[in-house]
């Protein structure tokens, strides 16, 4: 039996609990009103609305904007080049760039030939600004690299500046500066895996490579999950450094769509009669990613051993 | 002695796999382009415009011949290799809001301090807010909580594409837009892996300590802040480390969101792009280059065992 006194008590340490946490979340949940749901609203009605810079009125215009993007000349590029770069950009990040890492965090699990001190230097690139790294390889692999391996065209023009390798060149910077953090990820996950199970695999005879295979991957495929499905997401937000390489200038033959809407903000910011298109297209694009994002993540669970 | 040389050869045998020799060499490979960037451009950076663009990869021609005739070749090498290129780019190199016709313009001391402005102001704005959602969501299990968690997941999964003029547009009407304070409110936000490692992190908190503090009376703040963000410091301490780092580096937030205030990031951003001015040259690029390398080199060497000992701490999972 709970006195007046006990429920009172009960009553006002529950009070007390519950408002420290509304304190505790009110303030993030007002910027996340703000910053998240309103900024996301709005963008949604932008794509269905219009500026007009004479007025300075907006207007409903329904789906006239995204009627524009096929209709509008100046999307052309989009459709032909930004989408599959931006797909191709992912591919390449996923089969080369996890591959690697995954190779790469296996040699210094298993204590390869200075291990530690590649696992220090494949993280360095990872603390050092884009920009930075970018205003060096990109002469550095232009001049140098071209000259000493002889890859310059006819035109003598070098690797970044000709137009048939610029695309793969910038791909393989974006690749080999992006180890840092995906190999100290699965490194530790290498590590949580059972002393035992490895014991096993050396009374067993198992070499390296049936180890790596057979019993390190299928252990770590939620962290390869996690890579692969926010990999995912971020198709048509990765700009693949093109800002830094080009600023505004980078031709449309190696745009990705997360370049194109990033230079749309950078070159309008006061100019509202654009904010319309790259609305409409953030919408389209939204609508394919997200049953895209939820196949896969489903996919990597059923691929997944451990989730039996 | 027989002892000593068949450990010798277990060992030799368990290192020089075909697997290892692969992979070391590879990352060999990769350790050689990164030095031999840095080196080049470094040597680069010490020369004049017209001698690299004669030739980047050796000596120019005009350097040949000085080398050729000198009697002393340290005196020549010095002659050639000048430092005076620094001198120059921290007399020259400045930047402003590019979209402004005459903006104001900055310097390199100008821009390290909007750098640290940006990045120190920014980082303890995620961090604070993210720390203290995560305790909120976990000490506080209701379903609100599980809802916040849930949105965070979601929206590493559903980025929502093309919200940036929409961002733009909010912020331009809210008064956030080129100013600091409004760039600390909007990293402000809770969302992103952080989040989902320091809720594995205070999960990971035993009870007892929380217990024993009610026990002496200690206030819910107390707790909070005394016992459990302590108990998870060094996992705080790494994400504040690389959030740091991030904003420090990043480029593409202070250009759209706070032009006129030119972060060292941004700044060499659009120093890149120019060419015309006194060190529109690639050696002089070099060199920017390399002095904003330097802030960043020193604070890894400091940072380092702190910041790749704790980066993995916490488990993610979807």
């Amino acid at each position: 039996m709970i006195t007046k006194f006990e429920w009172n008590d009960k009553r006002k340490r529950a009070v007390k609990k519950w408002s420290f946490y509304a304190a505790l979340i009110i303030l993030p949940l007002i910027q996340w009103a703000i910053m998240y749901v309103y900024v996301n609203i709005n963008s949604f009605l932008l794509a269905f609305r219009r500026f007009d810079p004479a007025s300075e009125t907006w207007s409903f215009v329904w789906f006239d904007n995204f009627v524009s993007l096929f209709n509008d000349p100046s999307m052309a590029g989009i459709w032909e080049y930004a989408i599959w770069n931006s797909l191709g950009a992912w591919g390449i990040s996923v089969f080369v760039g996890i591959t690697l890492q995954l190779l790469f965090a296996y040699y210094i699990f298993k204590k390869g030939p200075a291990g530690q001190f590649f696992r220090v230097v494949l993280f360095l690139p990872s603390i050092l600004s884009a920009t930075v790294l970018i205003s060096i390889y990109k002469y550095y692999a232009d001049v140098f690299i071209s000259k000493i391996f002889n890859l310059t065209d006819s035109q003598g023009l070098g690797i970044i500046s000709n137009n048939n390798t610029r695309f793969m060149s910038i791909m393989f910077f974006n690749v080999y500066m992006s180890f840092g953090v995906g190999v100290l990820m699965y490194t530790s996950a290498m590590t949580s895996i059972s002393e035992s199970v490895f014991d096993a695999c050396k009374i067993d005879g198992v070499n390296a490579l049936q180890e790596f295979f057979v019993i390190v991957l299928p252990q770590i495929v939620p962290t390869i999950t996690v890579f692969i499905v926010t990999g995912i997401a971020g198709i048509f937000t990765n700009q693949i450094n093109l800002f830094s390489f080009y600023q505004q200038r980078a031709i449309p033959k190696i745009q990705t769509v997360g370049y194109y809407l990033y230079i749309q903000i950078y070159n309008n910011g006061s100019n509202y009669q654009y904010y319309s298109q790259p609305a409409a297209l953030g919408i389209m694009i939204t609508l394919v990613t997200a049953p895209v994002v939820l196949f896969a993540r489903w996919g990597m669970k059923k691929v997944n051993p451990m989730e039996d | 002695m027989e002892k000593k040389k068949n450990r010798f050869l277990n060992w030799a045998k368990r290192q020089f796999t075909p697997f290892n020799i692969i992979i070391f060499a590879i990352l060999t490979l990769y350790l050689l382009v990164l030095v031999s960037m840095f080196i080049w451009a470094f040597v680069n950076s010490l020369r004049s415009t017209l001698n690299f663009s004669l030739n980047p990869v050796g000596f120019s021609p005009i350097e040949q011949a000085k080398i050729d005739a000198s009697t002393d070749i340290f005196a020549t090498l010095k002659e050639i290799y000048k430092f005076e290129n620094y001198e120059t780019i921290f007399k020259n190199l400045k930047s402003g809001n590019p979209l402004v016709a005459k903006s104001n313009q900055y310097y390199l001391d100008s821009m390290f301090m909007f750098s640290a402005l940006y990045a120190i102001g920014c980082t303890a704005a995620n961090v604070l807010c993210m720390s203290i959602m995560a305790y909120a969501c976990t000490m506080f299990p209701c379903k609100l909580s599980r809802a916040i968690e849930a949105y965070v997941i979601f929206s590493m999964v559903f980025p929502i594409i093309g919200a940036g003029p929409s961002q733009m547009n909010v912020m331009r009407s809210l008064g956030l837009y080129n100013n600091f304070l409004g760039i600390y409110f909007v990293s402000f936000g809770f969302g992103g892996t952080y989040f989902l490692v320091l809720t594995a992190a205070f999960r990971g908190v035993p009870k007892d300590y929380k217990e024993a503090a009610e026990l002496d009376g200690a206030s819910m703040l107390t707790i909070m802040v005394s016992i459990m963000f302590r108990m998870v410091s060094n996992i705080l301490g790494a994400i504040f480390i690389v959030s740091f780092i991030g904003y420090w580096n990043d480029y593409s937030t202070p250009l759209l969101y706070l032009p006129s205030y030119p972060t060292m990031a941004a700044g060499l951003a659009n120093f890149i792009g120019s060419t015309s001015g006194p060190i529109a040259g690639e050696p002089f690029k070099f060199g920017a280059a390399m002095i904003c390398v330097l802030p960043l080199l020193v604070f890894f060497i400091i940072f380092q065992k702190r910041l790749m000992g704790n980066i993995t701490a916490g488990g993610i999972k979807m």
